[in-house]
């Protein structure tokens, strides 16, 4: 290996490192990434990288400092200047980072945008000490007829490499079923696509040619042009495809995304004057400029390279996408890496092409334009069961389903609908003044003796994962043992697709404002209202959401202290809450709440299950709620033997569910479909308050009816506040349930513009997905979950101004009004 | 000239292909009036005349709460077979709907038959425990 090749390696391995530090400091810059993902410790290696990084910058330092070697040592040598610069301020910033940890303690800080754009700037700035170091190689023009060629086989190469490891993932996929004409199809309407998206590229780097001709030196300017047009889509992409994904927009966010467009550039074409030069001692000819610009992926003039770095490409887009599909934010890590995948495709078939020199032909890239403009149109224009048969395929396919995302249009009311539902998504808690809530008038003690509440809230649990609502489950027996001795609601929903806004809803006993800090909670917490009217003694868990919405008093007792909300774990929460309980006030009722993420995705894939011990359901899940069914049995039996089950309300839901691999989904970000919206919901009800209720069970539940039903069940008589809030599921005998079998209820993602009305007493579940930029239809009285249906445009139209007219009065309750 | 040709054709085909990329709006001109009006709005009051509630029935067959409109619509009007078999048919799509067993169970009451209309107080107390009205016909039925 020549030192270029040696300094090209390690150049790339510290632009890594440095874009993922800011990458880091820029997701806890955006309160709704710290929240949802960093404070949470969702993915537990970021904790290992925090505390690794300084010393991953200090060993990177090192390896920088021994590539300037004869700069830092000779300062006549180019670049000494500028090599000692950077090696000193890095070796400042290496010594602040080992003394400070900055990573551990930047929080939700303005120091972590500062920190970000720090590592952007150390990429460019070694960059720029390179390309002070080491010489511009001799550049001469592009070759077009070269590019032309190398677009269509990249095209093919890209659509391969995806359309390989299709048949791998549609074994994996649930509920998708495709025959091999619709394959076919798939494959053909990717191609088309992605000829269509390389063929545009094509035009740019023709016109950046063109347009370099003007200039004195045009390869240079062209290189330079390229690489601009590279910064500029990598800066793009981050700002409407990442930024926008974890609700970070305006300023900072444009500056960062222009700061990593910059880096990106800057990094690319410090590695490309690299490898140029550990061309050049084998093979010291110019190079065309669009040879140097492919020069990162494939080297600058070894069509074996490139070759060898087109035949992995299938296995690294398979190895990419299955590494992040389990743990994907709205499909975007996917997306992401068929970004990359098809920007080395494009380098290394340029690099894999032969081509003569100065070739300047402007008809066959015309011809090739006509050819993919005219591909294209075709596919766009197929009948709808085709175009039905596309949407199945980019199930399976992420270069089509990004391809098909980017190209979702709506009309302008459409847009403008959007827009005031995005107006209405994720409001900052300052707009707001949120309501003092009450169910009762003059709150005091209830009317019967409490019972114990325990109510265990299991993160992400499906309904149909619980043997009372498919029978082919068989790994829940005790909590079959608990239903048979309970009341099971058939047709229980969440109002939010997500923890941030189902946990609030469940403690307010109602909707709330579109929001991920729950301002001036304590007003509306209806639930801790009702606790402490009544003398409870709060034996909980405190996770990261609750810690905002209930307070830590002398009524409080802190289950698993010191874990993170991640940690959060049924057996070893019943085992404290037991020992817990035996030493309790006895004169006073306990109440216990947890949100056990047993059954997490992020978790529960931690523990290696074989994928056929459950057949029909996914391993790792079953696997864990196998674990904790055993425990909540334990505990029931706990409960029997100390005499408290016969005074105990005992409710087992969920805040959503979770989606595992319907239709290619995973987890639960924005899309608001029928696994993750239904829940189960178990009541366990002491037989004397059994006595003189009514129970509709085949009647729309949600989760935030518990708290109402909890007032109802100690005697008290709740104040009807409406849809948007929830009513007891406990009634007298003759009290009316109807409203539930006709009314039309908003649901809501927790994390983005997706907003949906479930009516017909949940057998019809219609979904605006202002964030994906499709509506939806979902009959969900077809199988175990539903299925989607084609919806008629009257029902579409209805829904939308029912989600408005709700979200108007949750606005209006909540003093909001929006900034359009 | 030549210059300014190679500079401009690809970008006025860029400028097309930016401009056709994205599909067409897949939606929505005005709804058809009529079919909005059928669409159960919150918790107000349904229309109430026959052939309103018929339209409902007929334009979605699924709307089970325009069915039992429907039914008691039919019992008002003396047209007891009608109703049956609405709320008969109103039970194919939820089973579980404990007000049309009742309302089944009283149709059932009215022309004599007793055990079928306790079978369905006693359906409807199945999935809606404790229901008064279920709890009356069944005592209804017991006591005829």
């Amino acid at each position: 290996m020549t030192r270029a090749a040696a300094t090209a390696a390690a150049r790339t391995a510290n632009a890594a490192f440095l874009l993922s530090i800011a990458a880091f400091a820029f997701l806890s810059y955006s309160p709704f990434a710290y929240a949802q993902f960093i404070k949470p410790n969702v993915v537990p290696d970021l904790n290992d990288f925090v505390v690794l990084s300084p010393w991953i910058f200090t060993i990177a330092l090192l390896v920088t400092t021994l590539t300037l070697l004869p700069q830092l040592r000779e300062s006549a040598a180019p670049g000494s200047a500028a090599a000692r610069a950077y090696a000193a301020t890095a070796a400042a910033i290496a010594l602040w980072a080992l003394w400070r940890r900055p990573l551990t303690t930047i929080g939700d800080s303005v120091a972590g945008f500062f920190i970000g754009l720090g590592a952007l700037a150390l990429v460019v700035a070694l960059a720029i000490v390179d390309h002070a170091v080491w010489p511009a190689p001799v550049l001469t023009a592009a070759d077009r007829g070269r590019a032309m060629r190398a677009t269509v086989f990249a095209a093919a190469a890209a659509c391969a490499a995806y359309a390989i490891g299709a048949p791998l993932r549609l074994q994996q996929a649930v509920g998708i079923e495709m025959s091999a004409a619709g394959f076919g199809l798939g494959v053909l309407g990717t191609f088309a696509g992605t000829l269509f998206v390389f063929t545009a590229i094509l035009l740019a780097l023709i016109a950046a040619t063109a347009i370099a001709g003007l200039a004195p030196h045009p390869p240079l300017v062209e290189y330079w042009m390229f690489t601009a047009l590279l910064a500029s889509a990598a800066a793009l992409v981050f700002y409407f495809l990442v930024s926008a994904a974890i609700a970070w927009t305006g300023r900072d966010a444009g500056i960062a995304s222009g700061a990593l467009g910059l880096a990106i550039g800057a990094g690319w074409s410090d590695v490309a004057r690299l490898r140029s030069h550990s061309a050049s001692r084998r093979q010291p000819s110019a190079i065309d400029s669009l040879s140097l610009s492919a020069a990162p992926v494939a080297g600058a003039v070894s069509r074996r390279s490139a070759a060898a770095v087109l035949a992995a490409l299938p296995f690294a887009a398979y190895a990419l996408t299955a590494a992040v599909s389990h743990l994907d934010w709205n499909f975007l890590l996917q997306k992401l890496g068929v970004l990359v995948v098809w920007l080395v495709a494009l380098a290394a078939t340029y690099g894999a092409t032969a081509g003569r020199r100065g070739d300047r032909r402007m008809l066959p890239a015309f011809v090739l334009s006509l050819l993919a403009f005219a591909l294209h149109q075709g596919v766009m224009r197929l009948p709808p069961t085709a175009d039905a048969q596309l949407d199945r395929y980019a199930a399976v396919d992420p270069s089509l389903r990004l391809l098909r995302d980017a190209q979702v249009k709506g009309s302008a009311d459409t847009a403008e609908y959007y827009a005031y539902l995005r107006s209405q998504t994720l409001v900052l808690p300052g707009k707001v003044r949120p309501p003092d809530v009450a169910f009762v008038d003059r709150l005091g003690p209830a009317r019967v003796r409490p019972p114990h509440i325990f109510l265990f809230i299991v993160d992400s649990l499906r309904r149909d994962y619980v043997s009372v609502y498919n029978p082919k489950v068989t790994f829940t027996p005790q909590i079959a043992r608990l239903a048979a001795d309970s009341f099971v609601f058939d047709r229980a929903f969440t109002r939010y697709a997500g923890t941030a806004l189902a946990v609030p809803s469940i403690w307010a006993g109602g909707l709330t404002i579109h929001t991920l800090e729950q301002y001036d909670f304590a007003r509306r917490n209806t639930l801790l209202k009702m606790l402490d009217a009544n003398r409870y003694v709060r034996m909980m868990d405190f996770d990261h959401l609750v810690e905002e919405l209930v307070p830590h008093d002398a009524n409080s007792l802190q289950l698993d202290r010191g874990k993170g909300t991640m940690d959060i774990d049924v057996c070893a929460t019943t085992t404290e809450l037991e020992e817990r309980l035996d030493g309790r006030d006895r004169a006073r009722p306990v109440f216990f709440y947890s949100l056990p993420q047993n059954v997490h995705i992020a978790v529960a894939t931690r523990v290696r299950v074989p994928a056929d011990r459950y057949p029909g359901f996914y391993a790792p899940i079953a696997a864990s709620l196998e674990r904790i069914d055993g425990c909540l049995g334990g505990f029931v039996d706990y409960l029997k033997a100390r005499g408290l089950y016969d005074d105990s309300v005992l409710i087992v839901t969920s805040d959503h569910g979770d989606s595992l691999g319907e239709e290619g989904r995973w987890g639960h970000a924005y899309f608001m479909v029928p696994e993750v919206m239904r829940i189960p919901l178990i009541v366990h009800l002491p037989p004397r308050l059994r006595e003189g209720v009514a129970v509709d069970r085949a009647a729309l539940a949600f989760s935030a009816d518990i708290v109402p039903s909890l007032y109802a069940l100690l005697g008290y008589d709740p104040i009807d506040r409406g849809r948007l809030y929830g009513r007891p599921l406990f009634t007298p005998p003759d009290g009316d349930s109807s409203w539930r079998w006709r009314g039309q209820f908003l649901v809501a993602s927790s994390y983005g513009a997706v907003y949906g009305i479930v009516r017909q007493n949940g057998r019809r579940l219609d979904v605006i997905d202002a964030v994906g930029g499709r509506d939806a239809a979902y009959d969900l009285s077809s199988g175990l979950l539903g299925r989607q249906v084609e919806e008629t445009r009257a029902m579409s139209d209805e829904s939308r101004r029912e989600v408005a007219r709700q979200l108007g009065e949750l606005a209006s309750v909540f003093h909001y009004h929006a900034d359009r | 000239m030549r210059r300014a040709i190679e500079i401009a054709w690809p970008l006025a085909i860029l400028l097309v292909f930016v401009a056709t990329f994205r599909r067409g709006p897949v939606d929505r001109d005005s709804p058809p009036a009529a079919a909005a009006s059928c669409v159960t709005t919150g918790e107000s009051a349904r229309p109430r005349s026959i052939g309103d509630l018929e339209s409902c029935v007929a334009l979605d067959a699924g709307d089970v709460e325009a069915m039992l409109a429907l039914a008691s619509a039919y019992e008002a009007a003396q047209r007891a077979d009608d109703a049956e078999r609405t709320v008969r048919r109103a039970l194919t799509i939820e089973p579980h709907d404990a007000r049309a067993h009742v309302a089944l169970g009283r149709l059932l009451l009215a022309r004599g038959d007793r055990d079928g209309a306790r079978a369905e107080g006693e359906s409807a107390l199945g999935w809606h425990v404790g229901s008064a009205a279920a709890l009356r016909l069944v005592a209804e039925a017991r006591a005829r």
